[in-house]
């Protein structure tokens, strides 16, 4: 029998109960999924009202206002530089409220220095990955955007695990001015960037090509395609949500196979590290530190912070092994590197659904991490570059 | 990209000819209302229009190749029939144009790039211009079946047909991009004798083949798609021998997957259009040996391969030496149909090998009258399983060749899958081997759990509404549940892999 065979009954009667049996499925699951999937939160940006002076701009860094003369503060980082934990067991993950890093590091510059102007952007991006930085970072620089002062968040997860450039930070390739400058850029004999990133950012480019090549290929049926996704997605919830209703299916499935199987704990740690990625991530955030200085940034790196109640991730010898390698690169390539690992206290960290969160601490712990940046760099007169009017 | 040939594959485009779209989705109902509202026989004529429409709306201008090779295989034919002294020589003729017409779109890019590979190696660089041309979709498949029905005319085993029914069968929409690869006696009687009416058992299987290849592609093919190709992406230097075993299977179960989908979505298709179109797959991974899988693999390919090349290449003494012979030649050629590249021949020869070998550990005891009487009274299932699993195994490391973006990346992997000694770290993440795992058990699970729901549905009294019942609710509520998840996992069409074929 092969596998289209199917033995179907001979009358109508049939036809019509099946097509209407699965009709009553589908109208049952859109009834359901209508009421399950809430509206979630997407972009920081969003409701929470802030300062003049103080931007979100996650995932489009495009928005940033046009370069200007004043000075900026730029905050580079994953989800624990704007994203705030549950406070309690099943809550969801919050990303648009006050009180995180950018707004207490605001307030201090604001306090201390209350006539300097000063914008502080947050161009973060969930666990950005050292590439990704990279990227955005040549970006914007080439579009003539000049931070004063890059306080850059090291992940230590997310610098020894996979190297990737998900599609938000990708488009910055399809930016035809950006396209082989920022080759020019890290070509140049200061940055001296490694051969592989030139060779990843070659690589990125010709992806661009093969997509405009595709692009210039497509059909009034892709555009008639497009518009009958939308159309649908606009009235079915079950297509309209689908990533809300992915994510859930997909965190209900991990729990139930946790349940079954849960190896979490006596696992050393998760994540093997990569070798190869680990190498070309930590080459990449030399060149993001050289090129920041090369355009007149002062760096202030630290290390993130980390819940010690939890066993770690990542292979924590390897941590201390690239954390002394870093720290011995600091003079050379000019920047401070602190470690705020033990900053924020396991009290201040929270949940995020029905687990403990590793990557994300409450609002007093980003008033901890500010207020240990704020002394750290006041000590070694980071901030006076903001003091002048 | 990388895998060597400058011709653009154009994948991702043309929304309508892919059967897991929206806009797809809706012109099927269209073709389908308009073939039933139409007397019989003129069903011909509204299914070429919606084969037509259904082709131009990927790339309009490769309409008129589309065309032309229906109709110079068509006159072809006539030219054949027409001088009785001549027909090898003039079939020959016919069937040189077909393969010129393929070598040209699919592998003259190719075949310049390694000229100019040679020459730079000598020192000479751009020794010739390489062609950039856009891949006519389907191309591979159309141009087989041409060169089937003419190596049948010259053979006397077909006759001339009508000019546009003979155009339906080479632009018939639901196999046009993807297969199956049909014969001329297999679909021309059915456009010859149109169904007079659709009955509803023919109409509800080809909503459940539609259905189900729908949940097929969109669920589990797309679902796994995304870390196979995050794992062939990866420099290959960073990856550990039980990685490549995981992305050997995954990939042969995600290939699978979507090309059993395609094919089924096809039938479903041409069913509800009132044609039957061959099948393509029967369980290709519990396959005993290399020979089995090849017959439930590609079965369309498969024959084609075997009636037109491997017989062919074998001649009339079927010897040990002739049928290893045979065998690596055609599977070498079935490779390189898959694609211009080294790696698909390398594939290709893998295969070949594979029945070679297989031709040679079981000569003699398919020869020897006590070897067949004992093979009659069946092998052990212990036998069968460990068989299954060595052919699930070689076929699995053998789609590494064939998933590889460059040679290079291929053998690199092989060496690691070959040395696990050497290569003895991880690199890819748990939930990727759970997800293979789950699959690959789900799959060996499918032809038992097939057999258990046909037997159910054999015994259900046929025209019996209230025993039945049961039954056809499960079904209607399998069916709402399968459609339920493509809605939610429809996360863009992708295109289906063997369209770049």
């Amino acid at each position: 029998m092969s596998e289209s065979t199917i033995k179907t009954g001979p009358d109508r009667s049939r036809l019509l109960i099946v097509v209407a049996t699965a009709g009553l499925v589908v109208t049952l699951a859109e009834w359901g999924s209508s009421r399950l999937v809430t509206e979630t939160p997407g972009d920081v940006t969003g409701q929470t009202h802030r300062p003049e002076n103080v931007l979100i701009l996650l995932k489009d860094p495009a928005r940033l206002p046009p370069p200007k003369q004043e000075r900026s503060v730029w905050i580079l980082g994953n989800s624990h530089t704007y994203a705030l934990p549950g406070t309690k067991q099943g809550d969801a993950l919050r990303t648009d409220e006050a009180g995180i890093l950018i707004d207490e590091l605001a307030a201090r510059v604001g306090r201390q220095f209350p006539d300097s102007r000063t914008n502080f952007y947050l161009l973060s991006y969930p666990n950005f990955l050292p590439f990704e930085i990279l990227t955005r970072v040549g970006h914007l620089l080439q579009r003539g955007h000049r931070p004063t002062i890059v306080v850059l968040g090291l992940t230590w997860r997310n610098i020894a695990r996979d190297s990737q450039l998900r599609h938000e930070i990708y488009a910055a390739y399809r930016d035809a001015e950006f396209d082989g400058a920022f080759e020019a850029m890290l070509g140049d004999a200061k940055i001296q960037a490694d051969p592989d990133i030139v060779k990843e950012v070659r690589a990125q480019r010709m992806q661009v090509e093969h997509d405009e090549q595709i692009e210039r290929l497509r059909s009034d049926s892709d555009r008639i395609d497009e518009s009958l996704t939308t159309w649908i997605g606009s009235r079915l919830t079950l297509m309209g949500k689908s990533a809300e209703l992915r994510a859930q299916i997909f965190r209900t499935l991990t729990d139930r196979v946790q349940r079954l199987w849960d190896d979490r704990e006596s696992v050393k740690y998760s994540y093997d590290l990569v070798e190869h990625d680990y190498a070309f991530n930590v080459k990449c955030l030399r060149a993001v530190v050289r090129l920041l200085k090369e355009h007149g940034a002062t760096v202030l790196c630290y290390y993130a912070p980390e819940r010690s109640d939890l066993p770690p991730l990542m292979d924590p010898d390897r941590q201390n092994e690239f954390i002394a390698q870093f720290d011995g690169e600091t003079d050379q390539l000019g920047i401070t590197v602190l470690d705020a690992r033990r900053v924020v206290p396991n009290e201040y960290w929270g949940w995020v659904g029905d687990s403990p969160d590793r990557s994300h601490f409450t609002e007093p712990g980003h008033q901890r991490l500010a207020q240990f940046l704020w002394d750290e760099a006041l000590r070694r007169s980071t901030w006076k570059e903001l003091a002048q009017p | 990209m990388g895998r060597g040939s400058s011709t653009i594959n154009l994948e991702g485009v043309g929304a309508a000819l892919r059967f897991n779209s929206p806009v797809y989705l809706a012109f099927l109902p269209i073709v389908v209302l308009a073939v039933w509202l139409a007397p019989a026989r003129a069903h011909r004529w509204v299914l070429l229009a919606a084969s037509y429409v259904f082709y131009a709306s990927w790339h309009w201008p490769y309409l008129g190749l589309l065309v032309g090779s229906a109709a110079l295989n068509h006159w072809g034919a006539r030219w054949i029939v027409a001088g009785p002294p001549n027909r090898k020589l003039r079939g020959g003729c016919v069937l040189a144009a077909n393969v010129l017409l393929l070598a040209e779109f699919k592998y003259l890019s190719w075949l310049c790039e390694n000229v100019n590979a040679v020459g730079s190696w000598l020192g000479i660089t751009q020794l010739v211009a390489v062609p950039q041309w856009i891949l006519p979709l389907g191309i591979s498949f159309y141009v087989f079946e041409a060169i089937s029905y003419t190596v049948d005319i010259i053979r006397k085993r077909e006759r001339i047909h009508s000019f546009w029914d003979f155009q339906l069968f080479i632009a018939f929409f639901p196999k046009l991009i993807a297969g199956p690869i049909m014969r001329a006696k297999e679909l021309l009687p059915q456009i010859e004798n149109p169904q007079t009416r659709l009955d509803s058992s023919a109409f509800l299987g080809g909503l459940w083949m539609i259905v189900s290849g729908l949940f097929l592609k969109i669920v589990l093919a797309d679902g796994i798609a995304p870390d196979v190709d995050r794992a062939f992406s990866r420099p290959f230097e960073s990856i550990g021998a039980t990685d490549v075993y995981c992305m050997s299977v995954a990939f042969g179960l995600q290939i699978y997957l979507d090309f059993s989908s395609y094919t089924r979505m096809a039938i479903g298709s041409a069913r509800l259009c009132g044609i039957q179109l061959v099948d393509n797959f029967n369980y290709p991974y519990s396959a005993t040996s290399p020979v089995d899988f090849w017959n439930r693999w590609h079965i369309s390919l498969s024959r084609w391969i075997r009636d037109y090349l491997f017989f062919p290449l074998l001649g009339k003494k079927a010897t040990l030496g002739a049928m290893c012979r045979a065998a690596l030649l055609s599977m070498a050629l079935c490779g390189i149909w898959h694609g211009a590249g080294w790696s698909f021949l390398l594939w290709g020869l893998y295969h070949g090998g594979l029945i070679a070998g297989y031709h040679i550990l079981t000569y003699r005891q398919r020869t020897s009258p006590s070897a067949v009487a004992t093979a009659d009274a069946g092998i052990s299932p212990a036998k069968q399983l460990l068989a299954m699993l060595s052919t699930f195994a070689l076929v699995s490391l053998g789609w590494v060749l064939f998933r590889s973006a460059t040679t290079a990346q291929a053998l690199g992997l092989l060496q690691r899958a070959l040395m696990p000694w050497e290569y003895s770290y991880r690199a890819l993440s748990g939930t990727f081997y759970l997800h293979t795992a789950l699959l690959t058990l789900a799959i060996w699970a499918s032809p038992r759990v097939t057999k258990y729901v046909a037997a159910a549905s054999e015994a259900q009294p046929s025209g019996s509404a209230g025993t039945g019942f049961g039954y056809w609710l499960a079904q209607g509520s399998l069916a709402g549940m399968m459609l339920v998840l493509c809605l939610i996992y429809l996360r863009g069409q992708t295109a289906f892999i063997y369209f770049q074929f």
